[in-house]
């Protein structure tokens, strides 16, 4: 990880950090729309880390956009 | 004894000829259409006066719409439905409401309407947004569309689009509403009857040429899919429960389950590839819809939650990718317009009370004639409201998703004031659900998990009379409601329309101006905004509270031209209660310091700065 990214709290909210949360949880969700869409059987552990990256993930770019709110606007 | 409804709808038209017995609705819609052709040839836009479009049409238009509303109940109690009747009646009664503005006034109405094509003129001839031009311009996708569009259809610019676009846009919303009505849960009568109810409320008058109507347009869609895709499963019970609220509590305690959060609770008979595709186009619709329009996109995130939480969603995964389109646009795209004053977007969060001011309180003024209009209105909205409340303690159903879907919109008064348009929007946002409800007060589904909240009335030994009743019930409430619209739909129209005069008065300033100078207007109900958005400026004063405030304002600002109508004219002396004749007062004022008539309609005057 840059250190640049997580400098202070104007680099943590800034585009870049904001739109990698935003790409990761849209390719999180996809993965889990899919595989749930087309029966793919995942391993029960594999399926629960899935659901609570999703939600960590979706939590956090929350978190991003709010500093980023604060720090840009 | 129970009497079969054949035989009652027998003896209703009994004197009647069979070809004309079968065939009476539709006859009585093709007998409106052409009064309704009659009323549209007879209408003078020119003597429009204060109560705006229904001042102008004649008493063919409201035979007419009798008419096309007792074909409508006729056929709707027929036994079996015929779709294509009652679709066709639909279409008809949507032609009356919507249509008839676009055919009587001579161009479109509504000044952002010609605001949206000179941002859609802007990126057909540079190819991207202005960016920190104007708020809207941060949600550029639906002027990005219109580009296309004007680009696709070879046309110089998009006004050929504003005048029939209203009527487009809701035929259009139709074919969503169809299918809502199909598979939301109601009887089929009521989904005929809902779709009719949403027709012959929707005064609110968002379906002009604007980002919304196309977003509203994609919110129906994205819902109507979702219903279509998935149905509710049927949920396991956890044996006997004495007693009907210790039934209920079980039931609601079933909500906030895991398996209903993850989509587990609702069922599909669809293939894996098409339920798929099908999502991956939703999720398409969405994000075009999370760059073009600033509200939409959270109404999305609260329908689909709603539908979540009612069993009528199995990919959670929308709703969550909806909040992150939509809140990714605001944070990253939408930079230009929050950057320093992000207290338009938060200031409100919470302020309920402020909100509701706005939105109601402040509307709630003007002269006479408006106060009447907005009292209408408010009354409308309420009736509607109260028989949907009716119809949500009548029916059976398998799911509460209507009353979720109707109640949903309202989180978003609590976020946003959204300018004091926000309950408008919520309202708008809710009416196809709240219609559906509605119509459920006369039509309430007699099966379902979840049993109604008031007994089942025993039509009994009145079943002779029960249709018949049924049908003036029908009669009463879509034409007392599409009534009501035509009023208070077409009741700003007085300033919100424009004639032909002003339209060349505003070309004719154009074309007179140089870059780098300003048109002055004394309110903003012109058709302007259209062109050289980047070169040439308009200069609004506000409303102030004298008309002299006005002239003061724009002799102080020297605009190169000046721009005096019918239509700003009209909205001084019916919203701000200047006195009548009040611009031919300033006229007489800009000529006295400096200004000449250089232009002259009947609707308009265009003065400009001597040299």
């Amino acid at each position: 990880m840059s250190d640049v990214i997580v400098a202070n709290a104007t680099a943590i909210g800034s585009a870049q950090v904001v739109l990698v949360a935003l790409l990761a949880g849209v390719t999180l969700l996809c993965v889990r729309a899919l595989s749930r869409g087309f029966r793919v059987t995942l391993l029960p552990a594999v399926s629960r880390m899935l659901d609570a990256s999703i939600v960590v993930l979706f939590f956090l770019f929350i978190v991003l956009v709010i500093i980023r709110f604060k720090t840009v606007g | 004894m129970r009497v079969p409804a054949t035989s009652i709808m027998r003896r209703d038209f009994i004197e009647l000829p069979e070809p004309i017995r079968r065939f009476l609705g539709p006859i009585l819609g093709v007998i409106g259409f052409l009064f309704w052709l009659l009323a549209v040839h007879d209408a003078d836009y020119l003597k429009m006066g204060a109560y705006g479009l229904v001042s102008i049409l004649g008493w063919p238009y409201f035979v007419g719409l009798v008419l096309v509303v007792a074909g409508f109940a006729i056929e709707l109690m027929r036994t079996p439905l015929r779709s294509r009747w009652l679709l066709f009646l639909i279409v008809l009664l949507a032609i009356f409401l919507y249509g008839t503005a676009c055919a009587v006034e001579p161009v479109a109405e509504l000044t952002d309407s010609w605001i949206h094509t000179g941002f859609i003129q802007y990126i057909f001839q540079n190819g991207h947004p202005l960016n920190g031009y104007d708020a809207r311009f941060s949600w550029p996708g639906a002027f990005s569309l219109g580009a296309i569009l004007v680009n696709f259809t070879g046309q110089a610019n998009a006004v050929g689009f504003l005048r029939w676009f209203p009527i487009f846009i809701e035929l259009a919303n139709l074919a969503p509403l169809l299918v809502m009505a199909r598979f939301s849960g109601v009887s089929r009568r009521a989904g005929w009857l809902g779709i009719a109810i949403y027709y012959a409320t929707n005064w609110i008058f968002q379906d002009y040429f604007s980002p919304q109507a196309l977003n509203y347009f994609f919110y129906l869609v994205l819902i109507a899919a979702v219903l279509a895709i998935w149905q509710p499963r049927r949920i396991r019970g956890d044996g006997p429960v004495r007693g009907p609220w210790r039934e209920r509590v079980a039931q609601s305690r079933k909500i906030i389950t895991h398996s209903r959060f993850v989509g587990d609770d609702a069922a599909t008979t669809w293939g894996s590839i098409e339920t798929m595709s099908v999502v991956g186009l939703l999720g398409l619709i969405c994000l075009a819809s999370a760059i073009s329009h600033q509200l939409t996109p959270y109404a999305m995130v609260l329908a689909l939650a709603a539908c979540l939480v009612t069993r009528r969603l199995g990919r959670p995964e929308l709703v969550l990718l909806v909040a992150m389109f939509a809140f990714g646009w605001l944070s990253l795209g939408a930079s230009n317009y929050w950057v320093g004053h992000l207290s338009v977007i938060f200031g409100s969060i919470g302020a309920v009370s402020s909100t509701l001011s706005s939105n109601v309180t402040s509307r709630v003024s003007g002269g006479s004639t408006h106060l009447l209009v907005v009292e209408i209105r408010i009354l409308l909205t309420g009736v509607v409201y109260l028989l949907a409340g009716i119809g949500f303690l009548r029916r059976y159903t398998d799911s509460r998703l209507l009353e979720a879907l109707a109640g949903a919109p309202f989180i978003l008064v609590a976020a946003q004031s959204y300018g004091g348009e926000g309950l408008l929007r919520v309202v708008l946002f809710g009416l196809p659900f709240v219609g559906l409800l509605a119509a459920s007060a006369i039509f309430p589904s007699q099966s379902g998990s979840i049993r109604s909240l008031v007994p089942r009335i025993a039509i009994g030994k009145y079943a002779l009379i029960g249709r018949p009743i049924l049908r003036l019930a029908v009669v009463a409430v879509v034409l007392s409601f599409a009534l009501a619209t035509t009023i208070v739909r077409g009741g700003n129209d007085g300033y919100e329309s424009f004639s032909s005069g002003e339209l060349a008065a505003v070309n004719y300033a154009y074309a007179h101006v140089s870059a780098g100078e300003t048109i002055g207007i004394t309110n903003y109900y012109l058709p302007i905004g259209q062109r050289d958005i980047t070169t040439v400026g308009v200069y609004d004063p506000g409303i102030t509270s004298s008309y002299q405030k006005i002239g003061r304002l724009l002799l102080r600002a020297q605009p190169a031209l000046i721009i005096l109508s019918q239509s700003t004219e009209a909205y001084g002396e019916q919203v701000t209660g200047y006195p009548v004749g009040w611009e031919a007062t300033l006229e007489t004022t800009f000529v006295n310091h400096g200004y000449q008539i250089v232009a002259h309609w009947t609707t308009a005057t265009v003065l400009k700065a001597s040299t």
